[in-house]
């Protein structure tokens, strides 16, 4: 079990008053898991355990006592409050039972599609839930993807006030209301207390939980996932239309509609950027429809005894994204760039930060598409464009990796990032890249060996005045992972050092070559000594050599 | 050059270095075989908090007897095939219990399955089934291919490849399940499942004889499920649970084991360009960034942890290894620290592995900590000093080879840089080069 002390583990096992408090809390849970299924079916097959006169009854006569749930005991009608009440409980105890989410999901859907008034503040109740469940365990895939699910189904299902009765209406929205007069009342409500908040406002307090989050743990990917999904949703929302609405509901609805999101967009839940590059001035989502996504959005899996619920209306789906005014270049680049931002002030906070020097890396061709569209230079594209991922180049190698490398010389974590932008400045083969640009390839490539070589130099320094004592290398479990000392900088300068005879040794001299030869080979030698778990690596480099 | 045959451990590296023991046999199996009847426990709290993922824990829990017992003893000692006598029914009526017809696939449990000894009028209803999910389905299928059962009338294989296909999106990924969250380890699921029932298509670029499809009609879009692979790789040559996400030694398992399963590793190779964000022309860094990545996931204790500057952990001891196998670069990590640090994860005790020295064992890490001892070669000198024959682990599918070999599942492997392979891969296709 991670993490878990074997004899502490054991001991807990063994004291008769944690034992019996576990065994009750088991039997608890096994007593709501098996109540949960059973009263599932019973809803869905009302004809196995009831009168059909008795299933048809309006769920709403069960409400009161909702608090109550603490004691669930077996109704004599199954009714979906009390399955989500079951749910809840459960959950908040454990949330990783992906099949627990499924069922409230499933019930949510269910009362939505019966018009209970009461469930429009779905989204406050899912989030407020999920953020419970993610405080007892960071980590919970199935929680994460709740939230996720829940926002998107409210943006996808905006608070509707068109009046349709009853079962003509496919909407299936979580606040739909049956009567232009509750309409009115729903729209008063929202007006005057506010309870809806406009979904750019949510989005953007989703960023902030996640700066939350990443503050507890900063390597969560759980978290970076749902921050780089957020992100994604806001690039699809925050169309200019939108940015003026009220939080009425029509405006919610027209805002929800300008909204570049299809009901069955599946990179929408992936938090996919691939589109933004694609297109230069306007940002799309990629709408396409798919079949196979409406599945899991508005529409309860059917059930084979006698429970399905109508299929969202795809043509809506697609009026949907039709009516789309697509978010402009510079709202765009605000949300890039903030996003930047966020990964340099958390890479300042910890030169350690690897998921944030990876979501960096998935930002710089976006903000290099930025600084591109930018510059006012009217010299060929391509030249400008490789001139451009050069200054980036200098700009990442200067501002960030400098810093990080000879703060934490032996954290491997800045390297790899290192060694990504080494190999993104290099010049391709096949286009026609200017001199000038090439040399300034070079320059930066030379410039980076000479700190490497000081690096190398002040570490050697440190070695002597400072010999190894072993306590920083035995006390923290972190130091378990940094390696031998001076070990990435030899990594970094071989890289260099091979990347500038890769590339240049066609305009250098044959003194030269072989320098930058034996200096690259020493550091593979070097490197066998002193990381000798990797040594077979080094051996197959130095033979490629 | 390395005088070691790469992935090909019995001929190790390091000869010289003796391998520590002891290695605690009768413990570990008695820890695993007495494990189901402590979570059936209704007191259990572990049973608990993991009942929905049992199907899992079963599939771990025989595998790693499998490990060490032959397919005769796993089935006597767990009553796989048949019933305890007063104890407990068949698992292998359990698991198509577990089956939900609804969504065509297995769920991670049940509720209101009444064991053999208790009283069966407690019961009132039939067996209610979780909802079905790729993970365990893989799972189920997993447990009757050890239990030599893909062949019983209760599976419902159409339904299955139904249920699987049906969870391919758009974009070539896959849902878990029908409420759509999407995830790489979805896909190897996915991709397992259809390979295990003889209904995976092989993609565009493969020069195999399709000889695994039956019929017409494939039953998903491989190309597109590969290229969704690719899209997920990152900066370091790892992979992601979705394309942008971070590197993960986990889901590089999964990555690189649905690419050997869909018989595409070359694309490991191709140009970032074609399949990533970048616009300019990034080299990918081939196999060789991906495995080195993966070797210097390799801490100073031996162990090896899941990102840089994370603790190590045993169950990476699987995930890596596995890779690193495929890959043909299993010599990239220093194989005898590894085998010393799962050595110490044992319960000298109670038996089982446990994710880091001193912790408490489970079946998870018991399995994975078998596993990569089997990767690398231990296991198999423990067992001739048992005097016992110890059944080898696939790196691939995470079954014993010799399952492997009589389902007939061909995936595909990289051949090392000495152009050795381990004996264990022979059965798969071989793919030349390293870059």
């Amino acid at each position: 079990m991670h993490g878990q002390k074997r004899s502490e583990y054991k001991s807990r096992l063994l004291n008769p008053e944690t034992s019996s408090k576990l065994a009750t809390k088991a039997q608890q849970w096994n007593h709501l898991s098996h109540e949960l299924l059973t009263q599932r079916r019973r809803l869905f097959m009302p004809q196995m355990q009831t009168p059909p006169a008795a299933a048809d009854a309006a769920p709403a006569a069960t409400l009161a006592g909702e608090d109550d749930y603490g004691v669930v005991l077996p109704p004599s009608k199954p009714s979906p409050d009390i399955l989500l009440a079951i749910t809840e409980k459960m959950l908040s105890v454990n949330p990783d039972p992906s099949h627990l989410w499924n069922i409230r999901r499933e019930m949510l859907l269910y009362t939505s599609q019966l018009h209970v008034p009461k469930s429009s503040l779905v989204i406050q109740a899912e989030l407020a839930l999920t953020a419970h469940c993610l405080q007892r365990n960071p980590k919970s895939y199935s929680a994460w993807y709740h939230r996720k699910w829940s926002l998107v189904y409210s943006i996808t299902h905006p608070t509707a006030t068109k009046a349709t009765v009853g079962g003509n209406d496919r909407d299936g929205s979580i606040s739909i209301s049956n009567t232009p007069s509750a309409t009115q009342q729903t729209e008063d409500k929202l007006r005057t207390e506010g309870h809806v908040m406009d979904m750019k406002t949510i989005l953007i307090s989703e960023l902030e939980l996640c700066a939350q989050f990443l503050q507890l743990d900063e390597r969560n990917f759980h978290c970076w996932n749902y921050r780089r999904f957020v992100v994604a949703l806001l690039g699809s929302c925050g169309g200019s239309g939108a940015s003026s609405s009220s939080s009425t509901s029509s405006s919610m609805r027209q805002y929800a509609t300008s909204c570049m999101v299809d009901k069955s967009d599946w990179s929408l839940f992936t938090g996919s950027w691939s589109s933004w590059l694609n297109q230069s001035a306007t940002v799309s989502m990629g709408a396409q429809s798919s079949s196979r996504g409406q599945k899991a959005m508005g529409n309860i899996p059917s059930h084979p005894d006698g429970f399905s619920i109508d299929e969202t209306s795809s043509e809506e789906a697609h009026t949907i994204t039709q009516s789309i005014s697509a978010l402009s270049r510079e709202e765009l680049d605000t949300i890039i760039i903030n996003e930047w931002n966020f990964t340099t002030s958390k890479i300042h906070d910890n030169f350690s930060n690897g998921s944030a020097f990876h979501y960096r890396s998935k930002l710089l061709p976006l903000i290099l598409e930025s600084r591109i569209m930018a510059s006012l230079d009217h010299e060929g594209k391509g030249n400008r464009r490789y001139a451009a991922i050069l200054a980036l180049a200098r700009e990442e190698w200067e501002s960030i990796l400098l810093n990080a490398i000879f703060t934490e010389p032996d954290d491997q974590t800045p390297w790899w990032y290192h060694r990504f932008i080494v190999s993104w400045m290099k010049p391709s083969s096949n286009s026609n890249n200017d001199n000038d640009n090439v040399q300034e390839c070079e320059v930066l490539l030379y410039e980076m060996a000479d700190s490497l070589r000081e690096l190398l130099e002040v570490e050697k320094e440190n070695d002597v005045l400072l010999p190894l004592e072993g306590d920083d290398v035995s006390d923290s479990n972190k130091d378990e992972s940094k390696g031998a000392k001076c070990k990435w900088a030899y990594i970094g300068l071989h890289l260099v050092l091979s990347t500038i005879l890769k590339l240049f040794i066609s305009r250098m001299d044959e003194d030269s070559v072989v320098s930058l030869r034996m200096e690259a080979e020493g550091c593979l030698t070097e490197l066998i000594t002193i990381d000798p778990n990797r040594k077979e690596r080094y051996q197959n480099l130095v033979a490629d050599i | 050059m390395a005088a070691s045959g790469t992935s090909d451990a019995t001929t190790s590296t390091t000869p010289t270095t003796a391998i520590i023991g002891p290695f605690h046999d009768a413990l570990h199996t008695n820890y695993i075989i007495n494990l189901g009847a402590k979570l059936d426990s209704p007191t259990s709290y572990e049973g608990a908090v993991t009942e929905h993922l049992r199907m899992s824990g079963v599939y771990w829990t025989l595998a790693a007897l499998s490990l060490l017992r032959n397919a005769e003893e796993v089935d006597t000692l767990m009553g796989l095939t048949s019933s305890i006598v007063g104890k407990r029914k068949a698992i292998v009526d359990w698991v198509f219990a577990c089956y939900d017809p609804r969504t065509g696939g297995f769920g991670g449990n049940c509720t209101g399955w009444v064991s053999e000894g208790v009283d069966s009028s407690t019961s009132t209803i039939d067996p209610i089934p979780h909802d079905g999910h790729l993970l365990y389905t893989l799972s189920a299928l997993q447990i009757l291919a050890m239990a030599n059962a893909l062949d019983d009338e209760r599976l419902n294989k159409e339904s299955i490849v139904n249920f699987v296909s049906g969870l391919q999106n758009e974009d070539g990924s896959f849902s878990g399940d029908e409420w759509g969250e999407i995830d790489t380890r979805f896909t190897y699921c996915a991709l397992s499942c259809l390979a295990i029932l003889g209904r995976l298509p092989l993609p565009s670029w493969s020069s195999e004889k399709h000889q695994n499809v039956r019929g017409d009609v494939a039953a998903i879009d491989i190309d597109m499920a590969v290229r969704y692979i690719i899209s997920c790789r990152n900066f370091d040559g790892g992979f992601g649970s979705v394309p942008g996400a971070e590197s993960h030694a986990g889901q590089v398992f999964c990555c690189i084991g649905a690419l050997s399963i869909a018989h595409s590793l070359h694309l490991l190779n191709g140009e970032a360009s074609a399949c990533d964000d970048y616009s300019n022309n990034v080299d990918n860094g081939g196999a060789d960034l991906l495995a080195w990545w993966l070797a210097e996931r390799q801490c100073d204790s031996g162990g090896l942890n899941g990102r840089p500057e994370k603790q190590a952990d045993v169950c990476y001891s699987w995930w890596i290894l596995s890779a690193l196998s495929i890959m043909g670069r299993v010599g990239w990590i220093d194989t005898s620290k590894l085998g010393k640090f799962i050595m110490n994860c044992q319960d000298d005790d109670d038996g089982g592995i446990a994710d880091r020295p001193c912790d408490m064992p489970d079946v998870y890490h018991t399995f994975f900590g078998l596993c990569g001892l089997s990767l690398i070669g231990h296991l198999g000198k423990f067992g001739s000093k048992e005097g016992r024959t110890y059944r080898e682990i696939d790196p691939i599918f995470a079954l014993p080879t010799d399952v492997v070999e009589k389902l007939g599942l061909r995936a595909q492997v990289i051949r090392n840089l000495n152009g050795v392979v381990d004996d264990r891969l022979r059965i798969h296709c071989i793919l030349d080069g390293s870059k």
